[in-house]
């Protein structure tokens, strides 16, 4: 969806939106998708307040925090999302969707690598994507549950600061905590 | 480089493990510790558990017949409805009987006038004794019969865990009560100068649910006229309530709790009914969300109790007691009224439930060790 043209065409249907990434590519979104970041949305409705920018025209939402593969992501998870603005489903269409939807999330944790669900939750948390950042923060707990102490220290860059005898304190008392961990 | 997150962040997604990684995880630094350990942080777990059912554990607790065991057996319930394996959770105190259980914590009591009264949080592995309390016999009642309730539940109001202790005393005709109350917060017992009225306890237990703690009361003057007493833990009254049905005489009725609403079940031989009151404290808004045809169970039960919902809310596990001993667990499909009786060799042949959550309250109690785990100490990897 990356469009590197400066002016890109104002759609006449459903109106879409520009956001820019900090390296510089230019995503054009569907407005039912770009408002599920609500940081996106309150500069878009800022931008109405002020007679500048009216609907259909070239403006460009800069997000200088959110890298082009992360933005890509969210974008693709932000559509799989029921829309809001969509004609309610009777029962098994609302069933099949939602099987579409866990599959679609199997495949995308799957070929995630770990490191980069934090730059996804990062990227979540400031454009306030409350769905995306919900999903991504569920897939890392998911993923840290059976991790030993030393590989999440390492994930999140955590310095250990306790002493060796106040650690192996808490070992020895929580000895079954410890147990059946993954090999790290 | 590595993106920066906010602790609201580590919170949310902290939020979002079971016990035994976070106790774990209580070591990765001092900041984790610190957000682990508060009490905010452990209310927003606990909140998070219930929604998602996550560490749901079923304590089969076995009936004081049964040969005393050092272990309870216990069985764990994933989301997708499904019971995992058995296994065996160390007893923190022999020959103590499991009395009531409310978010995570099971209260536990030990000899027939219940002095002996304990709090255990069995996925943390901590305990706490309660001081005891004696029971001061009224005057005049020095040689009445005596008969002692327990129920143990939070108080939202002031954020505290209670042990509610009712004694019953019969003399002749007359009838006495003494009620105290224990609050984790303070760590010590009081007792209530409420006027109680004249109605017996009729039924086994005592409930505990949203502050209040709940059982059926039998009027003394009026015969069979049955009700429902409250008792609020913050307020400390009490206040009657109607059952939604008034029963026959040759029906048997339990109270219980189902899905965080109080549950009237009217027993007979022919049905059983259920009854929910949608909102909390509101008589008028008992419902009857369902009622069982004998048949539709094929054995005769003498009676049972509901559990909970399964995730979807479609399906009631229900804890079935038989004429001859024998329990069951059996899922009982509100729609299809129909009956699936869960499958597992590994249970005891008697027991009854006690519920347990992933919650990391008490983790300030005494550590319950397990024997067979300090005979591994030597084997354990470093990891």
């Amino acid at each position: 969806m990356s469009n590197t043209s400066e002016n890109p065409k104002p759609s006449s249907s459903s109106a879409k939106m520009t956001l820019k990434t900090s390296d510089n590519e230019l995503f054009e979104v569907e407005e039912a998708v770009a408002m599920k970041f609500c940081t996106v949305k309150q500069y878009f409705e800022d931008e109405k307040d002020s007679d500048v920018a009216a609907r259909g025209s070239t403006t460009v939402i800069p997000l200088p925090n959110v890298h082009s593969a992360v933005l890509a992501t969210l974008i693709s998870y932000g559509k799989k999302l029921p829309q809001s603005n969509a004609v309610a489903d009777n029962h098994e269409e609302e069933e099949t969707k939602k099987k579409e939807r866990k599959k679609y999330e199997q495949g995308l944790l799957k070929n995630l690598m770990p490191g980069e669900l934090l730059d996804l939750i990062s990227a979540a948390n400031y454009l306030d994507f409350k769905e995306g950042l919900e999903f991504f923060n569920q897939a890392l707990a998911d993923h840290i549950q059976n991790k030993s102490v030393e590989y999440v220290r390492k994930f999140f860059g955590i310095k250990n600061d306790y002493e060796p005898h106040e650690e192996e304190k808490y070992r020895e008392e929580y000895a079954w905590a410890f147990e059946g961990v993954d090999e790290d | 480089m590595m993106p920066y997150i906010p602790q609201e962040l580590i919170t949310e997604i902290l939020a979002r493990l079971p016990v035994k990684s976070l106790i774990r995880f209580l070591c990765v630094c001092k900041e984790w510790y610190a957000l682990i350990t508060d009490s905010d942080f452990i209310k927003l777990h606990l909140k998070s558990s219930i929604e998602t059912n996550r560490d749901r554990t079923l304590i089969l607790n076995e009936d004081e017949f049964s040969p005393p065991l050092r272990y309870f057996s216990a069985v764990q319930f994933s989301k997708d409805n499904q019971f995992r394996k058995t296994f065996e959770i160390y007893k923190p105190l022999q020959n103590w009987v499991i009395s009531d259980y409310c978010d995570g914590l099971v209260c536990l009591h030990k000899g027939y006038e219940k002095l002996e009264v304990a709090i255990w949080n069995p996925l943390v592995r901590k305990y706490r004794k309660l001081p005891i309390e004696p029971i001061e016999e009224p005057s005049s009642f020095s040689s009445a019969i005596r008969f002692s309730h327990l129920a143990f539940g939070h108080d939202p109001r002031n954020d505290d865990y209670k042990v509610l202790r009712v004694t019953e005393f019969y003399m002749a005709d007359s009838m006495e009560f003494e009620v105290k109350v224990y609050s984790m917060r303070s760590n010590s017992w009081k007792k209530i100068d409420e006027q109680w009225p004249n109605k017996e306890i009729c039924c086994q237990k005592l409930l505990a649910l949203n502050g209040d703690v709940y059982w059926l009361a039998a009027d003394r003057v009026v015969k069979d006229l049955e009700s429902i007493l409250a008792f609020n833990l913050a307020t400390e009254k009490l206040r009657l309530y109607e059952t939604p049905v008034p029963p026959d005489d040759d029906q048997f009725t339990c109270l219980d709790v189902l899905g965080g609403f109080l549950c009237y079940i009217v027993n007979d031989y022919l049905n059983s009914d259920v009854y929910l009151m949608k909102k909390n404290g509101v008589e008028s808004s008992w419902t009857q969300i369902f009622k069982i045809k004998q048949h539709v169970v094929c054995r005769d039960f003498e009676y049972f109790r509901t559990l909970m919902f399964s995730t979807n809310g479609k399906k009631v596990l229900l804890e079935e007691h038989q004429e001859c001993g024998h329990t069951n667990l059996i899922w009982y499909d509100i729609e299809k009224k129909r009956c699936y009786r869960v499958k597992n060799r590994s249970f005891p042949y008697v027991f009854m439930v006690a519920t347990c959550i992933g919650s990391l309250l008490l983790l300030d109690g005494d550590n319950v060790i397990d024997p067979r785990q300090k005979k591994n100490k030597g084997k354990r990897k470093r990891n």
